[in-house]
């Protein structure tokens, strides 16, 4: 685990190309090179799985066709209960951010939101898993 | 017998065989002689006739005939002088006297050129004769083409008008160029240019002959020692600097003398060469001082910002140990105030040596410098005692400068100061505010044409006192860096540096008037903007111990811990809720924890990680609501550290102390009727004044 931001290995999952490609141009933005992508949650979930402790953070999107966040945030949760993860959403009610709490999210990010926004929630996310 | 007869002709032998070699080395040395003579004999473009003591022919060279057509043929009649002479009287081109007689009244009198004629061949070529006397009492005719003397002639214009061009350039060039000739251990000056004159105040037309030692040696003040002309006299090339000292003044010269001769002999010409290097030592020293005071200002800059945070942290535990104590003590109190003066004398000397680092002033306040000056006056008054009465008036309602009070606080306690130190006895400090137009301002003292304002006003502060006055000499150096005339322990050196240093950080210039025994003015022009004043909120918080922040939320970000504890102390007393956090990165989460229910964020600018400024930024994107407020050792926006505040920033200079940080916290986050600044922003100074007692 490493604390620079420009160092971080991140996992974008997000089945629509284009906030996909806005989140990554953010990413790139604030320094960070090393970001795989992915389209689909069971996708996603493999990959996790074929490289196990490679990635630094998971930024995931709520609304997916074949598996939603938080199903994927479950699954992901039986074999790395620590593995930090920012959950993308549209929702702002209460009981949504109630669910993805229990399903074990580290950190949710509202839409629409600024590229410093996003910084500063990975930057919270990393410093608590950091410790 | 045998043997002896054996031996004889062995012995005769040898010498027919010694004298054989020796004839055939002589006949080639001769050979080679004969050669070598009719070498030089024919190798002259003259024709040549020689003719013996009784006037018979002898021989010719091979180019004699080109000028005498008849000695080509070998049965020429011309076996005496006179016939040849015969000839040239026929040939003659000029009339006049005959040549006969021309030769029988000079030629055989006098040695060297005997007549000289000048005739035409048949061809058309015009050739000149002329009949010399030879040392054998013989005569030698010389022939040549009249051609090539024209051509001579032209050869020698040309090269006279090639000397003159460079006799001109020589004389035109700034460089001083001399001429020299080493004789008898002594350098006699063969030829001097205009500017060699002119460096050493010499008439041009005397200067030849003079003893070059004599000249320079009056005049030079450093530079040219004895080894130096030893070193020529041995006929080594000399370089060296010299200092002259002239009644125009000071100069500087390079001074190069070398051989002219590429094999230098103890006695012969040299050339000197003086080139000005006066501009470039003046030039030099200016650069050395700059460096100076800019090395001068980084390290200043260095050690008061590690100093403020010791300050801070010296100053709160004080305060926070006279509180425990309460009234139980009195006498440990009293100490620690005096602990609490001395951390307060501290930062005013980090504060003036901070002045010194090139920052700059934050462009965006407006200050009124009557509002200031006025506000001043309650702190000169006690400084100034009761022999020294102060005055100040000021015509104008509003005097619009883009700076900070707290410059013009340290500008007027330094001048006020140093007028008070001018006052022996009784007198008076009189400080007046005008403005007066640009074009007004007549040859100030200090003008500085890089950073000088293109305003057209310009508003002048008079500090007028009745003292002794400045003498001359301390005039010239009175703005140097610890230069003071006061007693060890009583000046820095550092008070009109500084008020240089921040005059012209604005775009302002100095001027002083002084009469030597009766008073002096110092004049300080400052450009007047157009803009609003920027409003700064009204009224000042009477008693600090009123005050509860209760219901607020703050985060504190702070590397040096001691320093985090110490500002999280002092603020937790008023009541706020207080979040610590060692860096940038930790504020976030801070925040993050307090589900973003923060109010105000203060924290140091320079930490590892994550900046306040970033941090600051980060947070911002999270919250537009929230209040931040930075804290640094390093003045707002210094060149040092780059900080990149955002314009309208809230800045807390450090030493943090605790009335200073509760009244901006108290200002920065409780809304009140009284007006923030026009812009929004909220540029105010809470730094103390105070801290500016008692010092220059």
């Amino acid at each position: 685990m490493t604390s620079k931001l420009t160092e971080l290995k991140i996992l974008l999952v997000e089945d629509q190309l284009e906030a996909r490609t806005m989140m990554r141009n953010m990413l790139l933005e604030f320094g960070v090179t090393q970001i795989f992508e992915s389209g689909d949650g069971r996708e996603a979930l493999s990959f996790i799985d074929s490289a196990f402790d490679f990635i630094d953070l998971i930024i995931c999107d709520w609304n997916m066709p074949n598996m939603t966040g938080v199903e994927l945030l479950r699954q992901l949760r039986t074999v790395d209960p620590d593995m930090p993860f920012l959950m993308v959403t549209g929702r702002g009610d209460m009981e949504s951010v109630v669910d993805a709490k229990s399903a074990g999210v580290t950190g949710y990010i509202r839409k629409p939101f600024s590229p410093k926004e996003l910084e500063a929630k990975i930057r919270i996310i990393m410093k608590r898993a950091e410790g | 017998m045998q043997d002896t007869a054996y031996w004889i002709i062995s012995a005769g032998m040898g010498c027919i065989v010694f004298c054989a070699v020796y004839i055939v080395w002589l006949r080639m040395q001769l050979k080679r002689q004969i050669n070598l003579f009719s070498e030089a004999f024919d190798t002259p473009a003259h024709g040549l006739i020689f003719f013996d003591e009784n006037d018979r022919f002898i021989q010719a060279n091979e180019q004699a005939p080109r000028y005498f057509p008849a000695l080509a043929r070998s049965d020429h009649q011309y076996k005496k002088l006179s016939d040849y002479i015969d000839f040239f009287f026929d040939h003659a081109v000029e009339e006049g006297d005959p040549v006969k007689n021309v030769l029988q009244k000079s030629a055989y009198k006098l040695k060297g050129v005997g007549f000289r004629e000048i005739y035409r061949l048949g061809n058309g070529l015009f050739c000149q004769v002329e009949a010399q006397r030879t040392d054998a009492g013989g005569t030698v005719l010389v022939l040549f083409n009249v051609n090539a003397v024209r051509d001579h002639e032209r050869d020698v214009i040309m090269l006279n008008q090639s000397n003159y061009g460079l006799h001109q350039a020589v004389q035109a060039a700034d460089n001083g160029i001399v001429v020299l000739l080493l004789q008898n251990g002594r350098f006699l000056v063969q030829f001097a240019n205009q500017s060699f004159c002119e460096i050493f105040a010499l008439p041009v037309d005397q200067v030849v002959d003079m003893n070059f030692e004599d000249i320079i040696g009056a005049e030079i003040v450093f530079g040219l020692d004895e080894e130096l002309v030893i070193k020529a006299k041995a006929g080594k090339p000399v370089e060296g600097e010299i200092e002259l000292k002239t009644s125009r003044g000071q100069f500087w010269y390079d001074l190069k003398i070398k051989p002219m001769d590429e094999d230098p002999a103890q006695e012969g010409l040299y050339v000197g060469v003086f080139t000005d290097t006066t501009e470039i030592k003046a030039r030099e020293a200016q650069m050395f001082n700059a460096q100076k005071l800019e090395a001068l200002g980084r390290l200043s800059a260095g050690v008061a910002h590690d100093f403020n945070n010791l300050l801070s942290i010296i100053d709160g535990y004080a305060r926070i140990v006279i509180q425990n104590i309460g009234d139980s003590d009195p006498d440990s109190v009293d100490c620690l105030e005096r602990v609490r003066v001395t951390a307060d004398r501290g930062a005013a000397i980090t504060k003036q040596m901070l002045a010194f680092s090139r920052h700059r002033i934050s462009s965006n306040v407006v200050v009124n410098l009557r509002e200031v000056i006025e506000q001043q006056a309650s702190l000169l008054a006690p400084l100034l005692g009761e022999r020294v009465e102060y005055s100040f008036k000021c015509e104008e309602e509003t005097v619009p400068v883009e700076t900070s009070s707290d410059f013009i606080a340290q500008i007027i306690m330094n001048l006020v100061i140093n007028a008070r130190d001018a006052i022996p006895g009784p007198g008076t400090v009189c400080v007046s505010l005008t403005t007066v137009a640009k074009s007004d301002i007549r040859n100030p003292l200090v003008k500085n044409p890089e950073t000088l304002s293109s305003a057209k006003k310009f508003a002048c502060i008079e500090v007028k006192d009745s003292g002794m006055g400045i003498p001359d000499a301390v005039m010239k150096q009175m703005f140097d860096p610890f230069f003071t005339t006061k007693e060890q322990g009583k000046g820095t050196g550092l008070g009109l540096s500084m008020v240089h240093g921040l005059v012209e950080q604005v775009g302002g210039m100095i001027d002083v008037s002084t009469t030597v025994g009766q008073h002096t003015s110092f004049y300080i022009y400052l450009p007047i903007t157009e803009r609003d004043v920027t409003r700064t909120i009204q009224g000042d918080i009477e008693n600090i111990e009123e005050f509860k922040l209760k219901g607020y939320t703050v985060i504190v970000a702070e590397d040096e811990p001691d320093l985090l504890s110490l500002v999280c102390d002092m603020l937790e007393q008023t009541g706020l809720t207080v979040l610590r956090a060692k860096d940038g990165n930790e504020a976030l989460v801070r925040y993050d924890d307090h589900d973003g229910k923060v109010d105000m964020l203060l924290t140091d600018v320079v930490m590892p990680e994550l900046s306040g400024v970033d941090s600051a930024g980060l947070m911002n994107a999270l919250d537009p609501d929230i209040k931040v407020v930075f804290m640094s050792g390093y003045p707002r926006d210094g060149d040092l550290t780059e900080l990149n505040l955002p314009d309208d920033a809230i800045f807390l200079a450090k030493p943090v102390l605790y009335e200073k940080l509760v009244k901006m916290i108290y200002k920065t986050l409780v809304p009140s009727g009284k007006t923030l600044s026009s812009e929004g922003a909220s540029s105010w100074d809470v730094s103390d004044t105070d801290q500016m007692r008692g010092e220059e």
